[in-house]
C-alpha cells in the first residue's frame, strides 16, 4: 500500500490533482482523528486536518522517501495542531453540537453498544484533554495509531529517550485526572489484562 | 509512589520492558502495594484508551481539500500577478524619479541637498502608503510588503548613490575650499 501511495505521492508532485485526491483519501481518516484528539472539537478537527492536506501540498518537494510516509503526513497534522492550540482563544462551543455522532465509523449498532462506545469515548477524550499538547501527541500516536518509540520519535523530532519520559509523565497526569472508574460498566468492559509483568 | 518503578510502568504497559525490568518491577509490585494499586489503576486507563476507536473523517472531506487547494492557487496567482504589476509600476517610477533628479541637478535647476531632502520626504510618504497598502491588501500573502519594501530599500541606495555622485560632481559643495586649485 506504501508502494501505491508513494506513486501517486510522485504523481502528486507532478502536479496530478487526481493523484493527491486519492493520497487524501488513503489519510483523511488518520489525520482528522488526530486533529480531533489534539483539539476535541469536530468543526475544529475538520478544518486542521483539511488544512494539514494544503500544507502537505504545498510541501510535497521536501518529502524524502526513505521517510515513512504515514510518519512524514502525521508529523505535518501534529506540528500543525500544536500551533492551533498554542494560538487558541477562547472557544465557544455550540451546545446543540454532536462531534462523535456525524463521524463514527458507518457500520451498524446497537442502542446500548452504540451508548457505551460514546460513553467510552467521551470519557477517553476528556482524559487526553487534561494533558499538555506536547504530552497528548505521543499518548494518541501511540494508542490509536500504534506507532513504536522510534516511530513517535521520527513524528515528533524528538529522541526516543524523551518519547519514553513523556509518555511517562503523561500516563502519570492522566491517571492524576482520571476519575476512579472501577465501579463503572467502562471500566469493568476494559479490565485490565494479566499481560506483561502480571 | 516510586517514580523510578513508574517509568517501568510505562514501559511494561508499551511491552518495551526488558525480561530483567519485568522481573524487578514484578517484584516491587508484589511488595508495594501503593504502586500496585497505581498499576492497577493503570491498566484499567491503558485498556479504556486502547478500546477507544478510530474515527472517520466528515463526509465531503476530501472535496473541501480540493477547494481549499484550488483557492490557495487563485491567491498564489493573485499574489503573482499584484506582484509583477508592482515591480513593473515601481521600476517605471524609479527610473522617471531617477531622470527628473538628474536633469534638475545637471540643469542647476535645483540645489542637491533640496533634491535629496525632497526625495527623503518623498520616501516617507512611500513608506506610508506601502503599509496603508499592505493593510488594505494583507490577505494577498504580503506580496506588496515584500515587493514594495525590496523596491523601497533598492531606490533609498540608489538615490544614495546619486547623492554621492552629485556631491562628488557639484562644486562649491559645503566645503568650497576643496574644490579650489591651488
Amino acid at each position: 500500500m506504501e508502494n501505491q501511495e508513494l506513486i501517486w505521492l510522485e504523481q502528486a508532485r507532478c502536479g496530478d490533482q487526481s493523484a493527491f485526491g486519492r493520497l487524501v483519501g488513503a489519510y483523511q481518516g488518520p489525520v482528522y482523528n488526530l486533529a480531533y484528539r489534539m483539539l476535541g472539537n469536530a468543526s475544529e478537527a475538520e478544518d486542521a486536518a483539511q488544512e494539514t492536506f494544503v500544507r502537505m501540498y504545498t510541501k510535497l518537494h521536501t518529502y524524502q522517501p526513505e521517510r515513512k510516509l504515514a510518519s512524514w503526513v502525521l508529523a505535518i497534522a501534529s506540528h500543525y495542531c500544536i500551533d492551533r492550540l498554542r494560538r487558541r482563544r477562547l472557544v465557544w462551543l455550540s451546545l446543540d453540537e454532536e462531534p462523535f455522532v456525524a463521524t463514527l465509523p458507518t457500520h451498524q449498532q446497537g442502542p446500548e453498544e452504540t451508548l457505551l462506545r460514546k460513553e467510552v469515548r467521551d470519557e477517553v477524550q476528556k482524559l487526553v484533554e487534561r494533558l499538555a499538547p506536547s504530552y497528548r501527541i505521543p499518548l494518541i500516536l501511540r494508542y490509536w495509531y500504534d506507532l513504536s518509540y522510534e516511530e513517535i520519535a521520527e513524528v515528533m523530532g524528538l529522541s526516543v529517550q524523551a518519547i519514553k519520559s513523556r509518555l511517562h509523565r503523561a500516563r502519570l497526569q492522566v491517571a492524576a485526572h482520571a476519575p476512579t472508574g472501577a465501579g463503572s460498566g467502562v471500566a469493568a468492559a476494559a479490565a485490565p489484562s494479566q499481560a506483561g509483568v502480571r | 509512589m516510586h517514580i523510578e518503578y513508574t517509568r517501568l510502568m510505562s514501559l511494561a504497559l508499551d511491552k518495551e520492558t526488558t525480561p530483567a525490568q519485568a522481573t524487578d518491577l514484578r517484584r516491587h509490585l508484589d511488595a508495594c502495594p501503593e504502586c500496585a494499586a497505581l498499576w492497577q489503576e493503570w491498566q484499567v486507563i491503558d485498556a479504556r484508551l486502547a478500546r477507544a476507536p478510530m474515527l472517520a473523517a466528515p463526509d465531503g472531506f476530501a472535496a473541501g481539500v480540493q477547494a481549499r487547494l484550488a483557492a490557495a492557487a487563485q491567491r498564489r496567482r493573485q499574489s503573482y500577478w499584484l506582484g509583477s504589476g508592482l515591480l513593473i509600476a515601481w521600476g517605471v517610477a524609479l527610473a522617471a524619479l531617477l531622470a527628473l533628479v538628474g536633469m534638475a541637478v545637471w540643469w542647476g535647476l535645483q540645489h542637491p541637498l533640496e533634491v535629496s531632502v525632497t526625495f527623503a520626504i518623498l520616501l516617507s510618504n512611500l513608506s506610508r502608503l506601502l503599509c496603508t497598502m499592505e493593510t488594505a491588501v494583507g490577505v494577498i500573502n504580503g506580496a506588496a510588503f515584500l515587493v514594495g519594501g525590496g523596491l523601497l530599500v533598492s531606490m533609498t541606495g540608489a538615490l544614495a548613490l546619486l547623492w554621492v555622485w552629485v556631491m562628488s560632481n557639484t562644486r562649491h559643495w559645503l566645503r568650497p575650499a576643496m574644490w579650489e586649485v591651488r
